[in-house]
């Protein structure tokens, strides 16, 4: 987004960020992740193995996504912010597979 | 008291910008704590992919009471602090620096039940390098968790406590008028890190406090 | 007929005001004395490695203390040195002022970055002359966890606190790029040294947060006795490494990719020529702050890294050679048809780009395992990463404070010594590191302060060359002081180079800009085509 250097446009004072959000909106976000906090732990008492973690996972991304989408307010706001936010997840995402990657892969040595 | 007009830095043209700035900046700022957190869940992977059933051993210990009530403080003050910011934007001050101060006490709840959880921890020998009597053959992967459990919730509360104070200055300044619906940016700003610490939590709650409880 | 404002250096010129600034041009110049001084302190520790190495016996110092001595030079230069050195100074100036800027989006948030710097370098700086560190700058477990019996836990803090101090720089420069360019300066009419600010706090912001968890892991192990990386626990020390280089391998790009940012400005203005190849060269500045993140196993080669880890990022680092050699390709295809004239910029643009290559091509070879096995933590590593931090990151800074001197200053420099101290820097260095990569590949170890007779003759070399790039970095520090005083006042366009930081004063007023920059349509490097 290019500005203007200098004085010559008249200074706005709306600082143009998103709107209010509404209130049943916000409510309605509390209520989801409240059914989504029940419904971890529910899971967690259900013995499914790898199963277990990845739901475990997979809600709390979804909790997470409630909360930067509407409480955070990504969607209303500028698209950049999503990137960057994206982007800090990616590359902890890269930390972590790069380095378990090799974890697994490890051949024990062979001892004579 | 809903004339409040920005304070426009100079180097700044015009409000729209120095908001559009300082919020890009903060997001920045919340992508370095992931990473920073991420460290200490990639050694939680870690140690989970190699000593799994002793995790799971170790995970049955937390206080799963104590942890499911902190996650729902942590939330529903997520809820208040956005509400505050949205009170705020309608022009009703008043209104929003009680819900900030609401959140501020929520924050505080949360640190007194992670006390609790730790002084509870200290008795059953559970805190690694400072009192530790756990034995037997899964011992050891279990103090890993525990150093992880430690490590992971003491820097998390450390947050926490940043941003209890961070609210209740955020909460004495709407109380005398600073913020009004044409700006707010330090509000949102402080609410974005507010968001974030719940953030963490989300994925602290799982890991630290779900683990083996099926066994 | 407005009245010509002060310059920044006018403004205000007691020791509060500039303790105060919220101005990029004094904060950059802040970092500028602070870095210089790391640097000495740096340069003497390399000194007394070069002293102690001229002979085979380990007779100036004891091991320890050795060891001690290549710690701190590591930790000095690497964290307090290169890695500030170019974005902190040149950055902070000249960021700004070639986006047509009247500041950094966070002016008290820059000074705030470098009272942190200070505090946590002189901290550590303390700390490393009170006992110091032993463990390498790279703080391997388990001897840095459970071993070592030096300051581990105190110089780790100090590099955490500085560590906020290059995330701190990076927002602000990410923020300004983004938000502040004047109208008409789009991205792609940016000049290359501010995509490669860009690169640079991209690497920033996500690296540098991992160093500091991991150190604050080191500092809690060595605390409470156990940790993660405690084989004991079921923890792993090569975790560490993991972790370590996840930061420090992008690291290494903190301090090259500025480097490259400024050569592409000196080249173009010296020769008189629009870069070959602009887009291409916003691409390879990007694809090498990405990829360099995927590649950071190369460092664990011989660790007990998993073989098939070990390939994955064998083949990521030789794929990550391909942007840096685009831009060398670039920058030469700059310099045809160019009216090359050897001033002192161009002698260390050049310098740079034959170091540079020397450097990078020397990685691929590292970054094949067959031969990394024999070539690790040998001197052919040290010369490597030599090659590139001190034949290029350091010979493009000293190229980039040359070329800038006048528009920071308001004076000229005299070009005789600035020639003469380049070329003596070229040939210096050569001496003292080309040694070192057959030395590496004949076997000599690094990290030793003793070593088999046979390897002293190219020892000897490595430290004659040392004492003529002493000498060689001594004479900058003198004749640009001299010249505060004593140099020829300076045009505002001293080379008639192109963009924004040329069209305002030498030095500017505070606010950079009298008059809105005026953005070229058509380059940044709109130079005549020869």
């Amino acid at each position: 987004m290019s500005n203007v250097a200098g004085h010559d446009q008249p200074q706005r004072h709306d600082d143009d960020g998103p709107p209010p959000s509404s209130l049943g909106g916000d409510l309605g976000v509390l209520a989801a992740l409240f059914v989504l906090l029940a419904a971890t732990i529910a899971c967690a008492f259900i013995p499914m193995g790898v199963g277990n973690m990845i739901a475990s996972l997979a809600i709390a991304v979804a909790k997470a996504l409630l909360v930067m989408v509407f409480y955070m307010r990504l969607k209303r706001d500028a698209p950049l912010l999503r990137i960057v936010a994206a982007t800090g997840f990616a590359f902890l995402i890269v930390l972590i597979v790069f380095t378990l990657a090799d974890v697994i892969t490890r051949i024990p040595l062979l001892t004579s | 008291m809903n004339s409040a007009t920005a304070r426009l830095a100079e180097q700044f043209d015009d409000v729209s910008q120095q908001r559009e700035a300082s919020t890009l900046g903060m997001w920045i700022f919340l992508a370095t704590e992931v990473l920073f957190f991420g460290v200490l869940f990639a050694g939680y992977a870690y140690g989970h992919l190699l000593h799994g059933a002793a995790f799971a051993e170790a995970g049955r210990e937390t206080d799963l009471v104590l942890g499911t009530i902190e996650t729902s403080v942590l939330l529903t003050s997520s809820c208040l602090v956005a509400l505050a910011v949205r009170a705020v934007q309608l022009g009703r001050q008043r209104g929003a620096a009680v819900l900030l101060l609401c959140t501020a006490a929520l924050g505080t709840a949360f640190l007194v039940l992670h006390g609790f959880e730790y002084a509870h921890e200290y008795k059953e020998g559970l805190v690694p390098g400072l009192h530790w009597t756990q034995v037997g053959p899964s011992a050891p992967y279990k103090q890993l968790f525990y150093f992880l459990y430690f490590s992971i919730t003491g820097f998390h509360s450390l947050h926490v406590s940043i941003g209890v104070v961070v609210l209740c200055v955020m909460a004495w300044r709407t109380m005398h008028g600073h913020f009004g619906p044409s700006w707010h940016t330090p509000l949102e700003l402080s609410a974005l890190y507010w968001h974030l610490v719940d953030l963490v939590w989300i994925f602290v709650f799982p890991l630290l406090y779900l683990l083996g409880r099926h066994g | 007929m407005s009245q010509t404002p002060p310059s920044y250096l006018q403004e205000g010129q007691r020791l509060r005001d500039w303790l105060v600034t919220r101005d990029h041009k004094r904060i950059a110049i802040l970092y500028a004395v602070a870095i210089t001084g790391f640097f000495i302190l740096g340069g003497i520790a390399a000194m007394l490695i070069r002293l102690e190495l001229i002979t085979p016996r380990g007779d100036l110092m004891s091991a320890q203390l050795y060891n001690k001595t290549f710690t701190f030079h590591g930790v000095v230069m690497v964290w307090f040195f290169l890695i500030p050195s170019i974005p902190n100074t040149l950055g902070n100036f000249l960021l700004p002022l070639m986006i047509g800027a009247r500041d950094v989006a966070f002016p008290r948030l820059n000074l705030a970055s470098w009272y942190i710097y200070m505090g946590g370098g002189v901290f550590t700086l303390v700390c490393l002359v009170a006992g110091g560190v032993d463990t390498g700058w790279t703080f391997y477990t388990p001897f840095s966890t459970m071993f070592s019996n030096t300051h581990v836990i105190l110089v780790a803090s100090g590099v955490f606190v500085v560590g906020f101090s290059s995330i701190l720089t990076g927002i602000n420069f990410i923020a300004t790029i983004h938000t502040m360019r004047v109208r008409g300066m789009t991205w792609f009419r940016l000049p290359l040294f501010v995509w490669s600010m860009y690169g640079v706090s991209l690497v920033m912001v996500l690296a540098t947060p991992v160093l500091a968890m991991t150190l604050a892991l080191i500092m809690l192990e060595r605390l409470a006795g156990v940790g993660i990386f405690d084989p004991a626990l079921g923890g792993d020390p090569l975790l560490f490494q993991h972790l370590f280089w996840f930061y420090s391998h992008p690291a290494v790009y903190i301090m090259i990719l500025p480097s490259m940012g400024v050569v592409s400005e000196l080249i173009t203005a010296s020769a008189r020529r629009r870069i070959f190849g602009y887009r291409f060269m916003v691409y390879s500045i990007l694809g090498i702050a990405v990829l360099g993140f995927f590649v950071w196993g190369h460092h664990m080669f011989v660790s007990g890294q998993s073989m098939y880890a070990s390939m994955l990022f064998s083949i990521l680092s030789f794929i990550i050679a391909v942007p840096s050699a685009v831009k060398v390709f670039n920058w030469v295809a700059t310099l045809h048809k160019g009216q090359i004239v050897f001033d002192a910029a161009m002698i260390y643009a050049l310098g740079f780009v034959g170091l540079f290559m020397l450097g990078g091509l020397t990685g691929l070879f590292l970054a094949a395992t067959a031969l990394d096995v024999s070539l690790t933590d040998t001197y052919f590593v040290v010369a490597h990463f030599h090659y590139i931090m001190v034949g290029g990151a350091v010979m493009a800074y000293l190229g980039g404070i040359h070329f800038w001197w006048p528009k920071v200053t308001g004076r000229m420099y005299p070009e005789i010594w600035a020639r003469i101290a380049a070329a003596m820097m070229f040939f210096g260095f050569n001496l003292t590191f080309f040694p070192q990569f057959l030395l590496g590949a004949d076997g000599m170890p690094r990290r030793y302060h003793e070593y088999p007779d046979r390897f002293q003759l190219l020892n000897v070399l490595s430290s004659a060359g040392a004492s003529i790039l002493a000498v060689a970095y001594a004479l900058p520090l003198c004749y640009l002081l001299w010249s505060l005083r004593h140099g020829a006042p300076a045009p505002d366009n001293p080379w008639e180079a192109r963009g924004l930081e040329w069209q305002t004063r030498s030095p500017p007023p505070k606010h950079n800009f009298v008059e809105p920059p005026q953005v070229d349509r058509d380059s940044p490097y709109a130079y005549e085509d020869a």
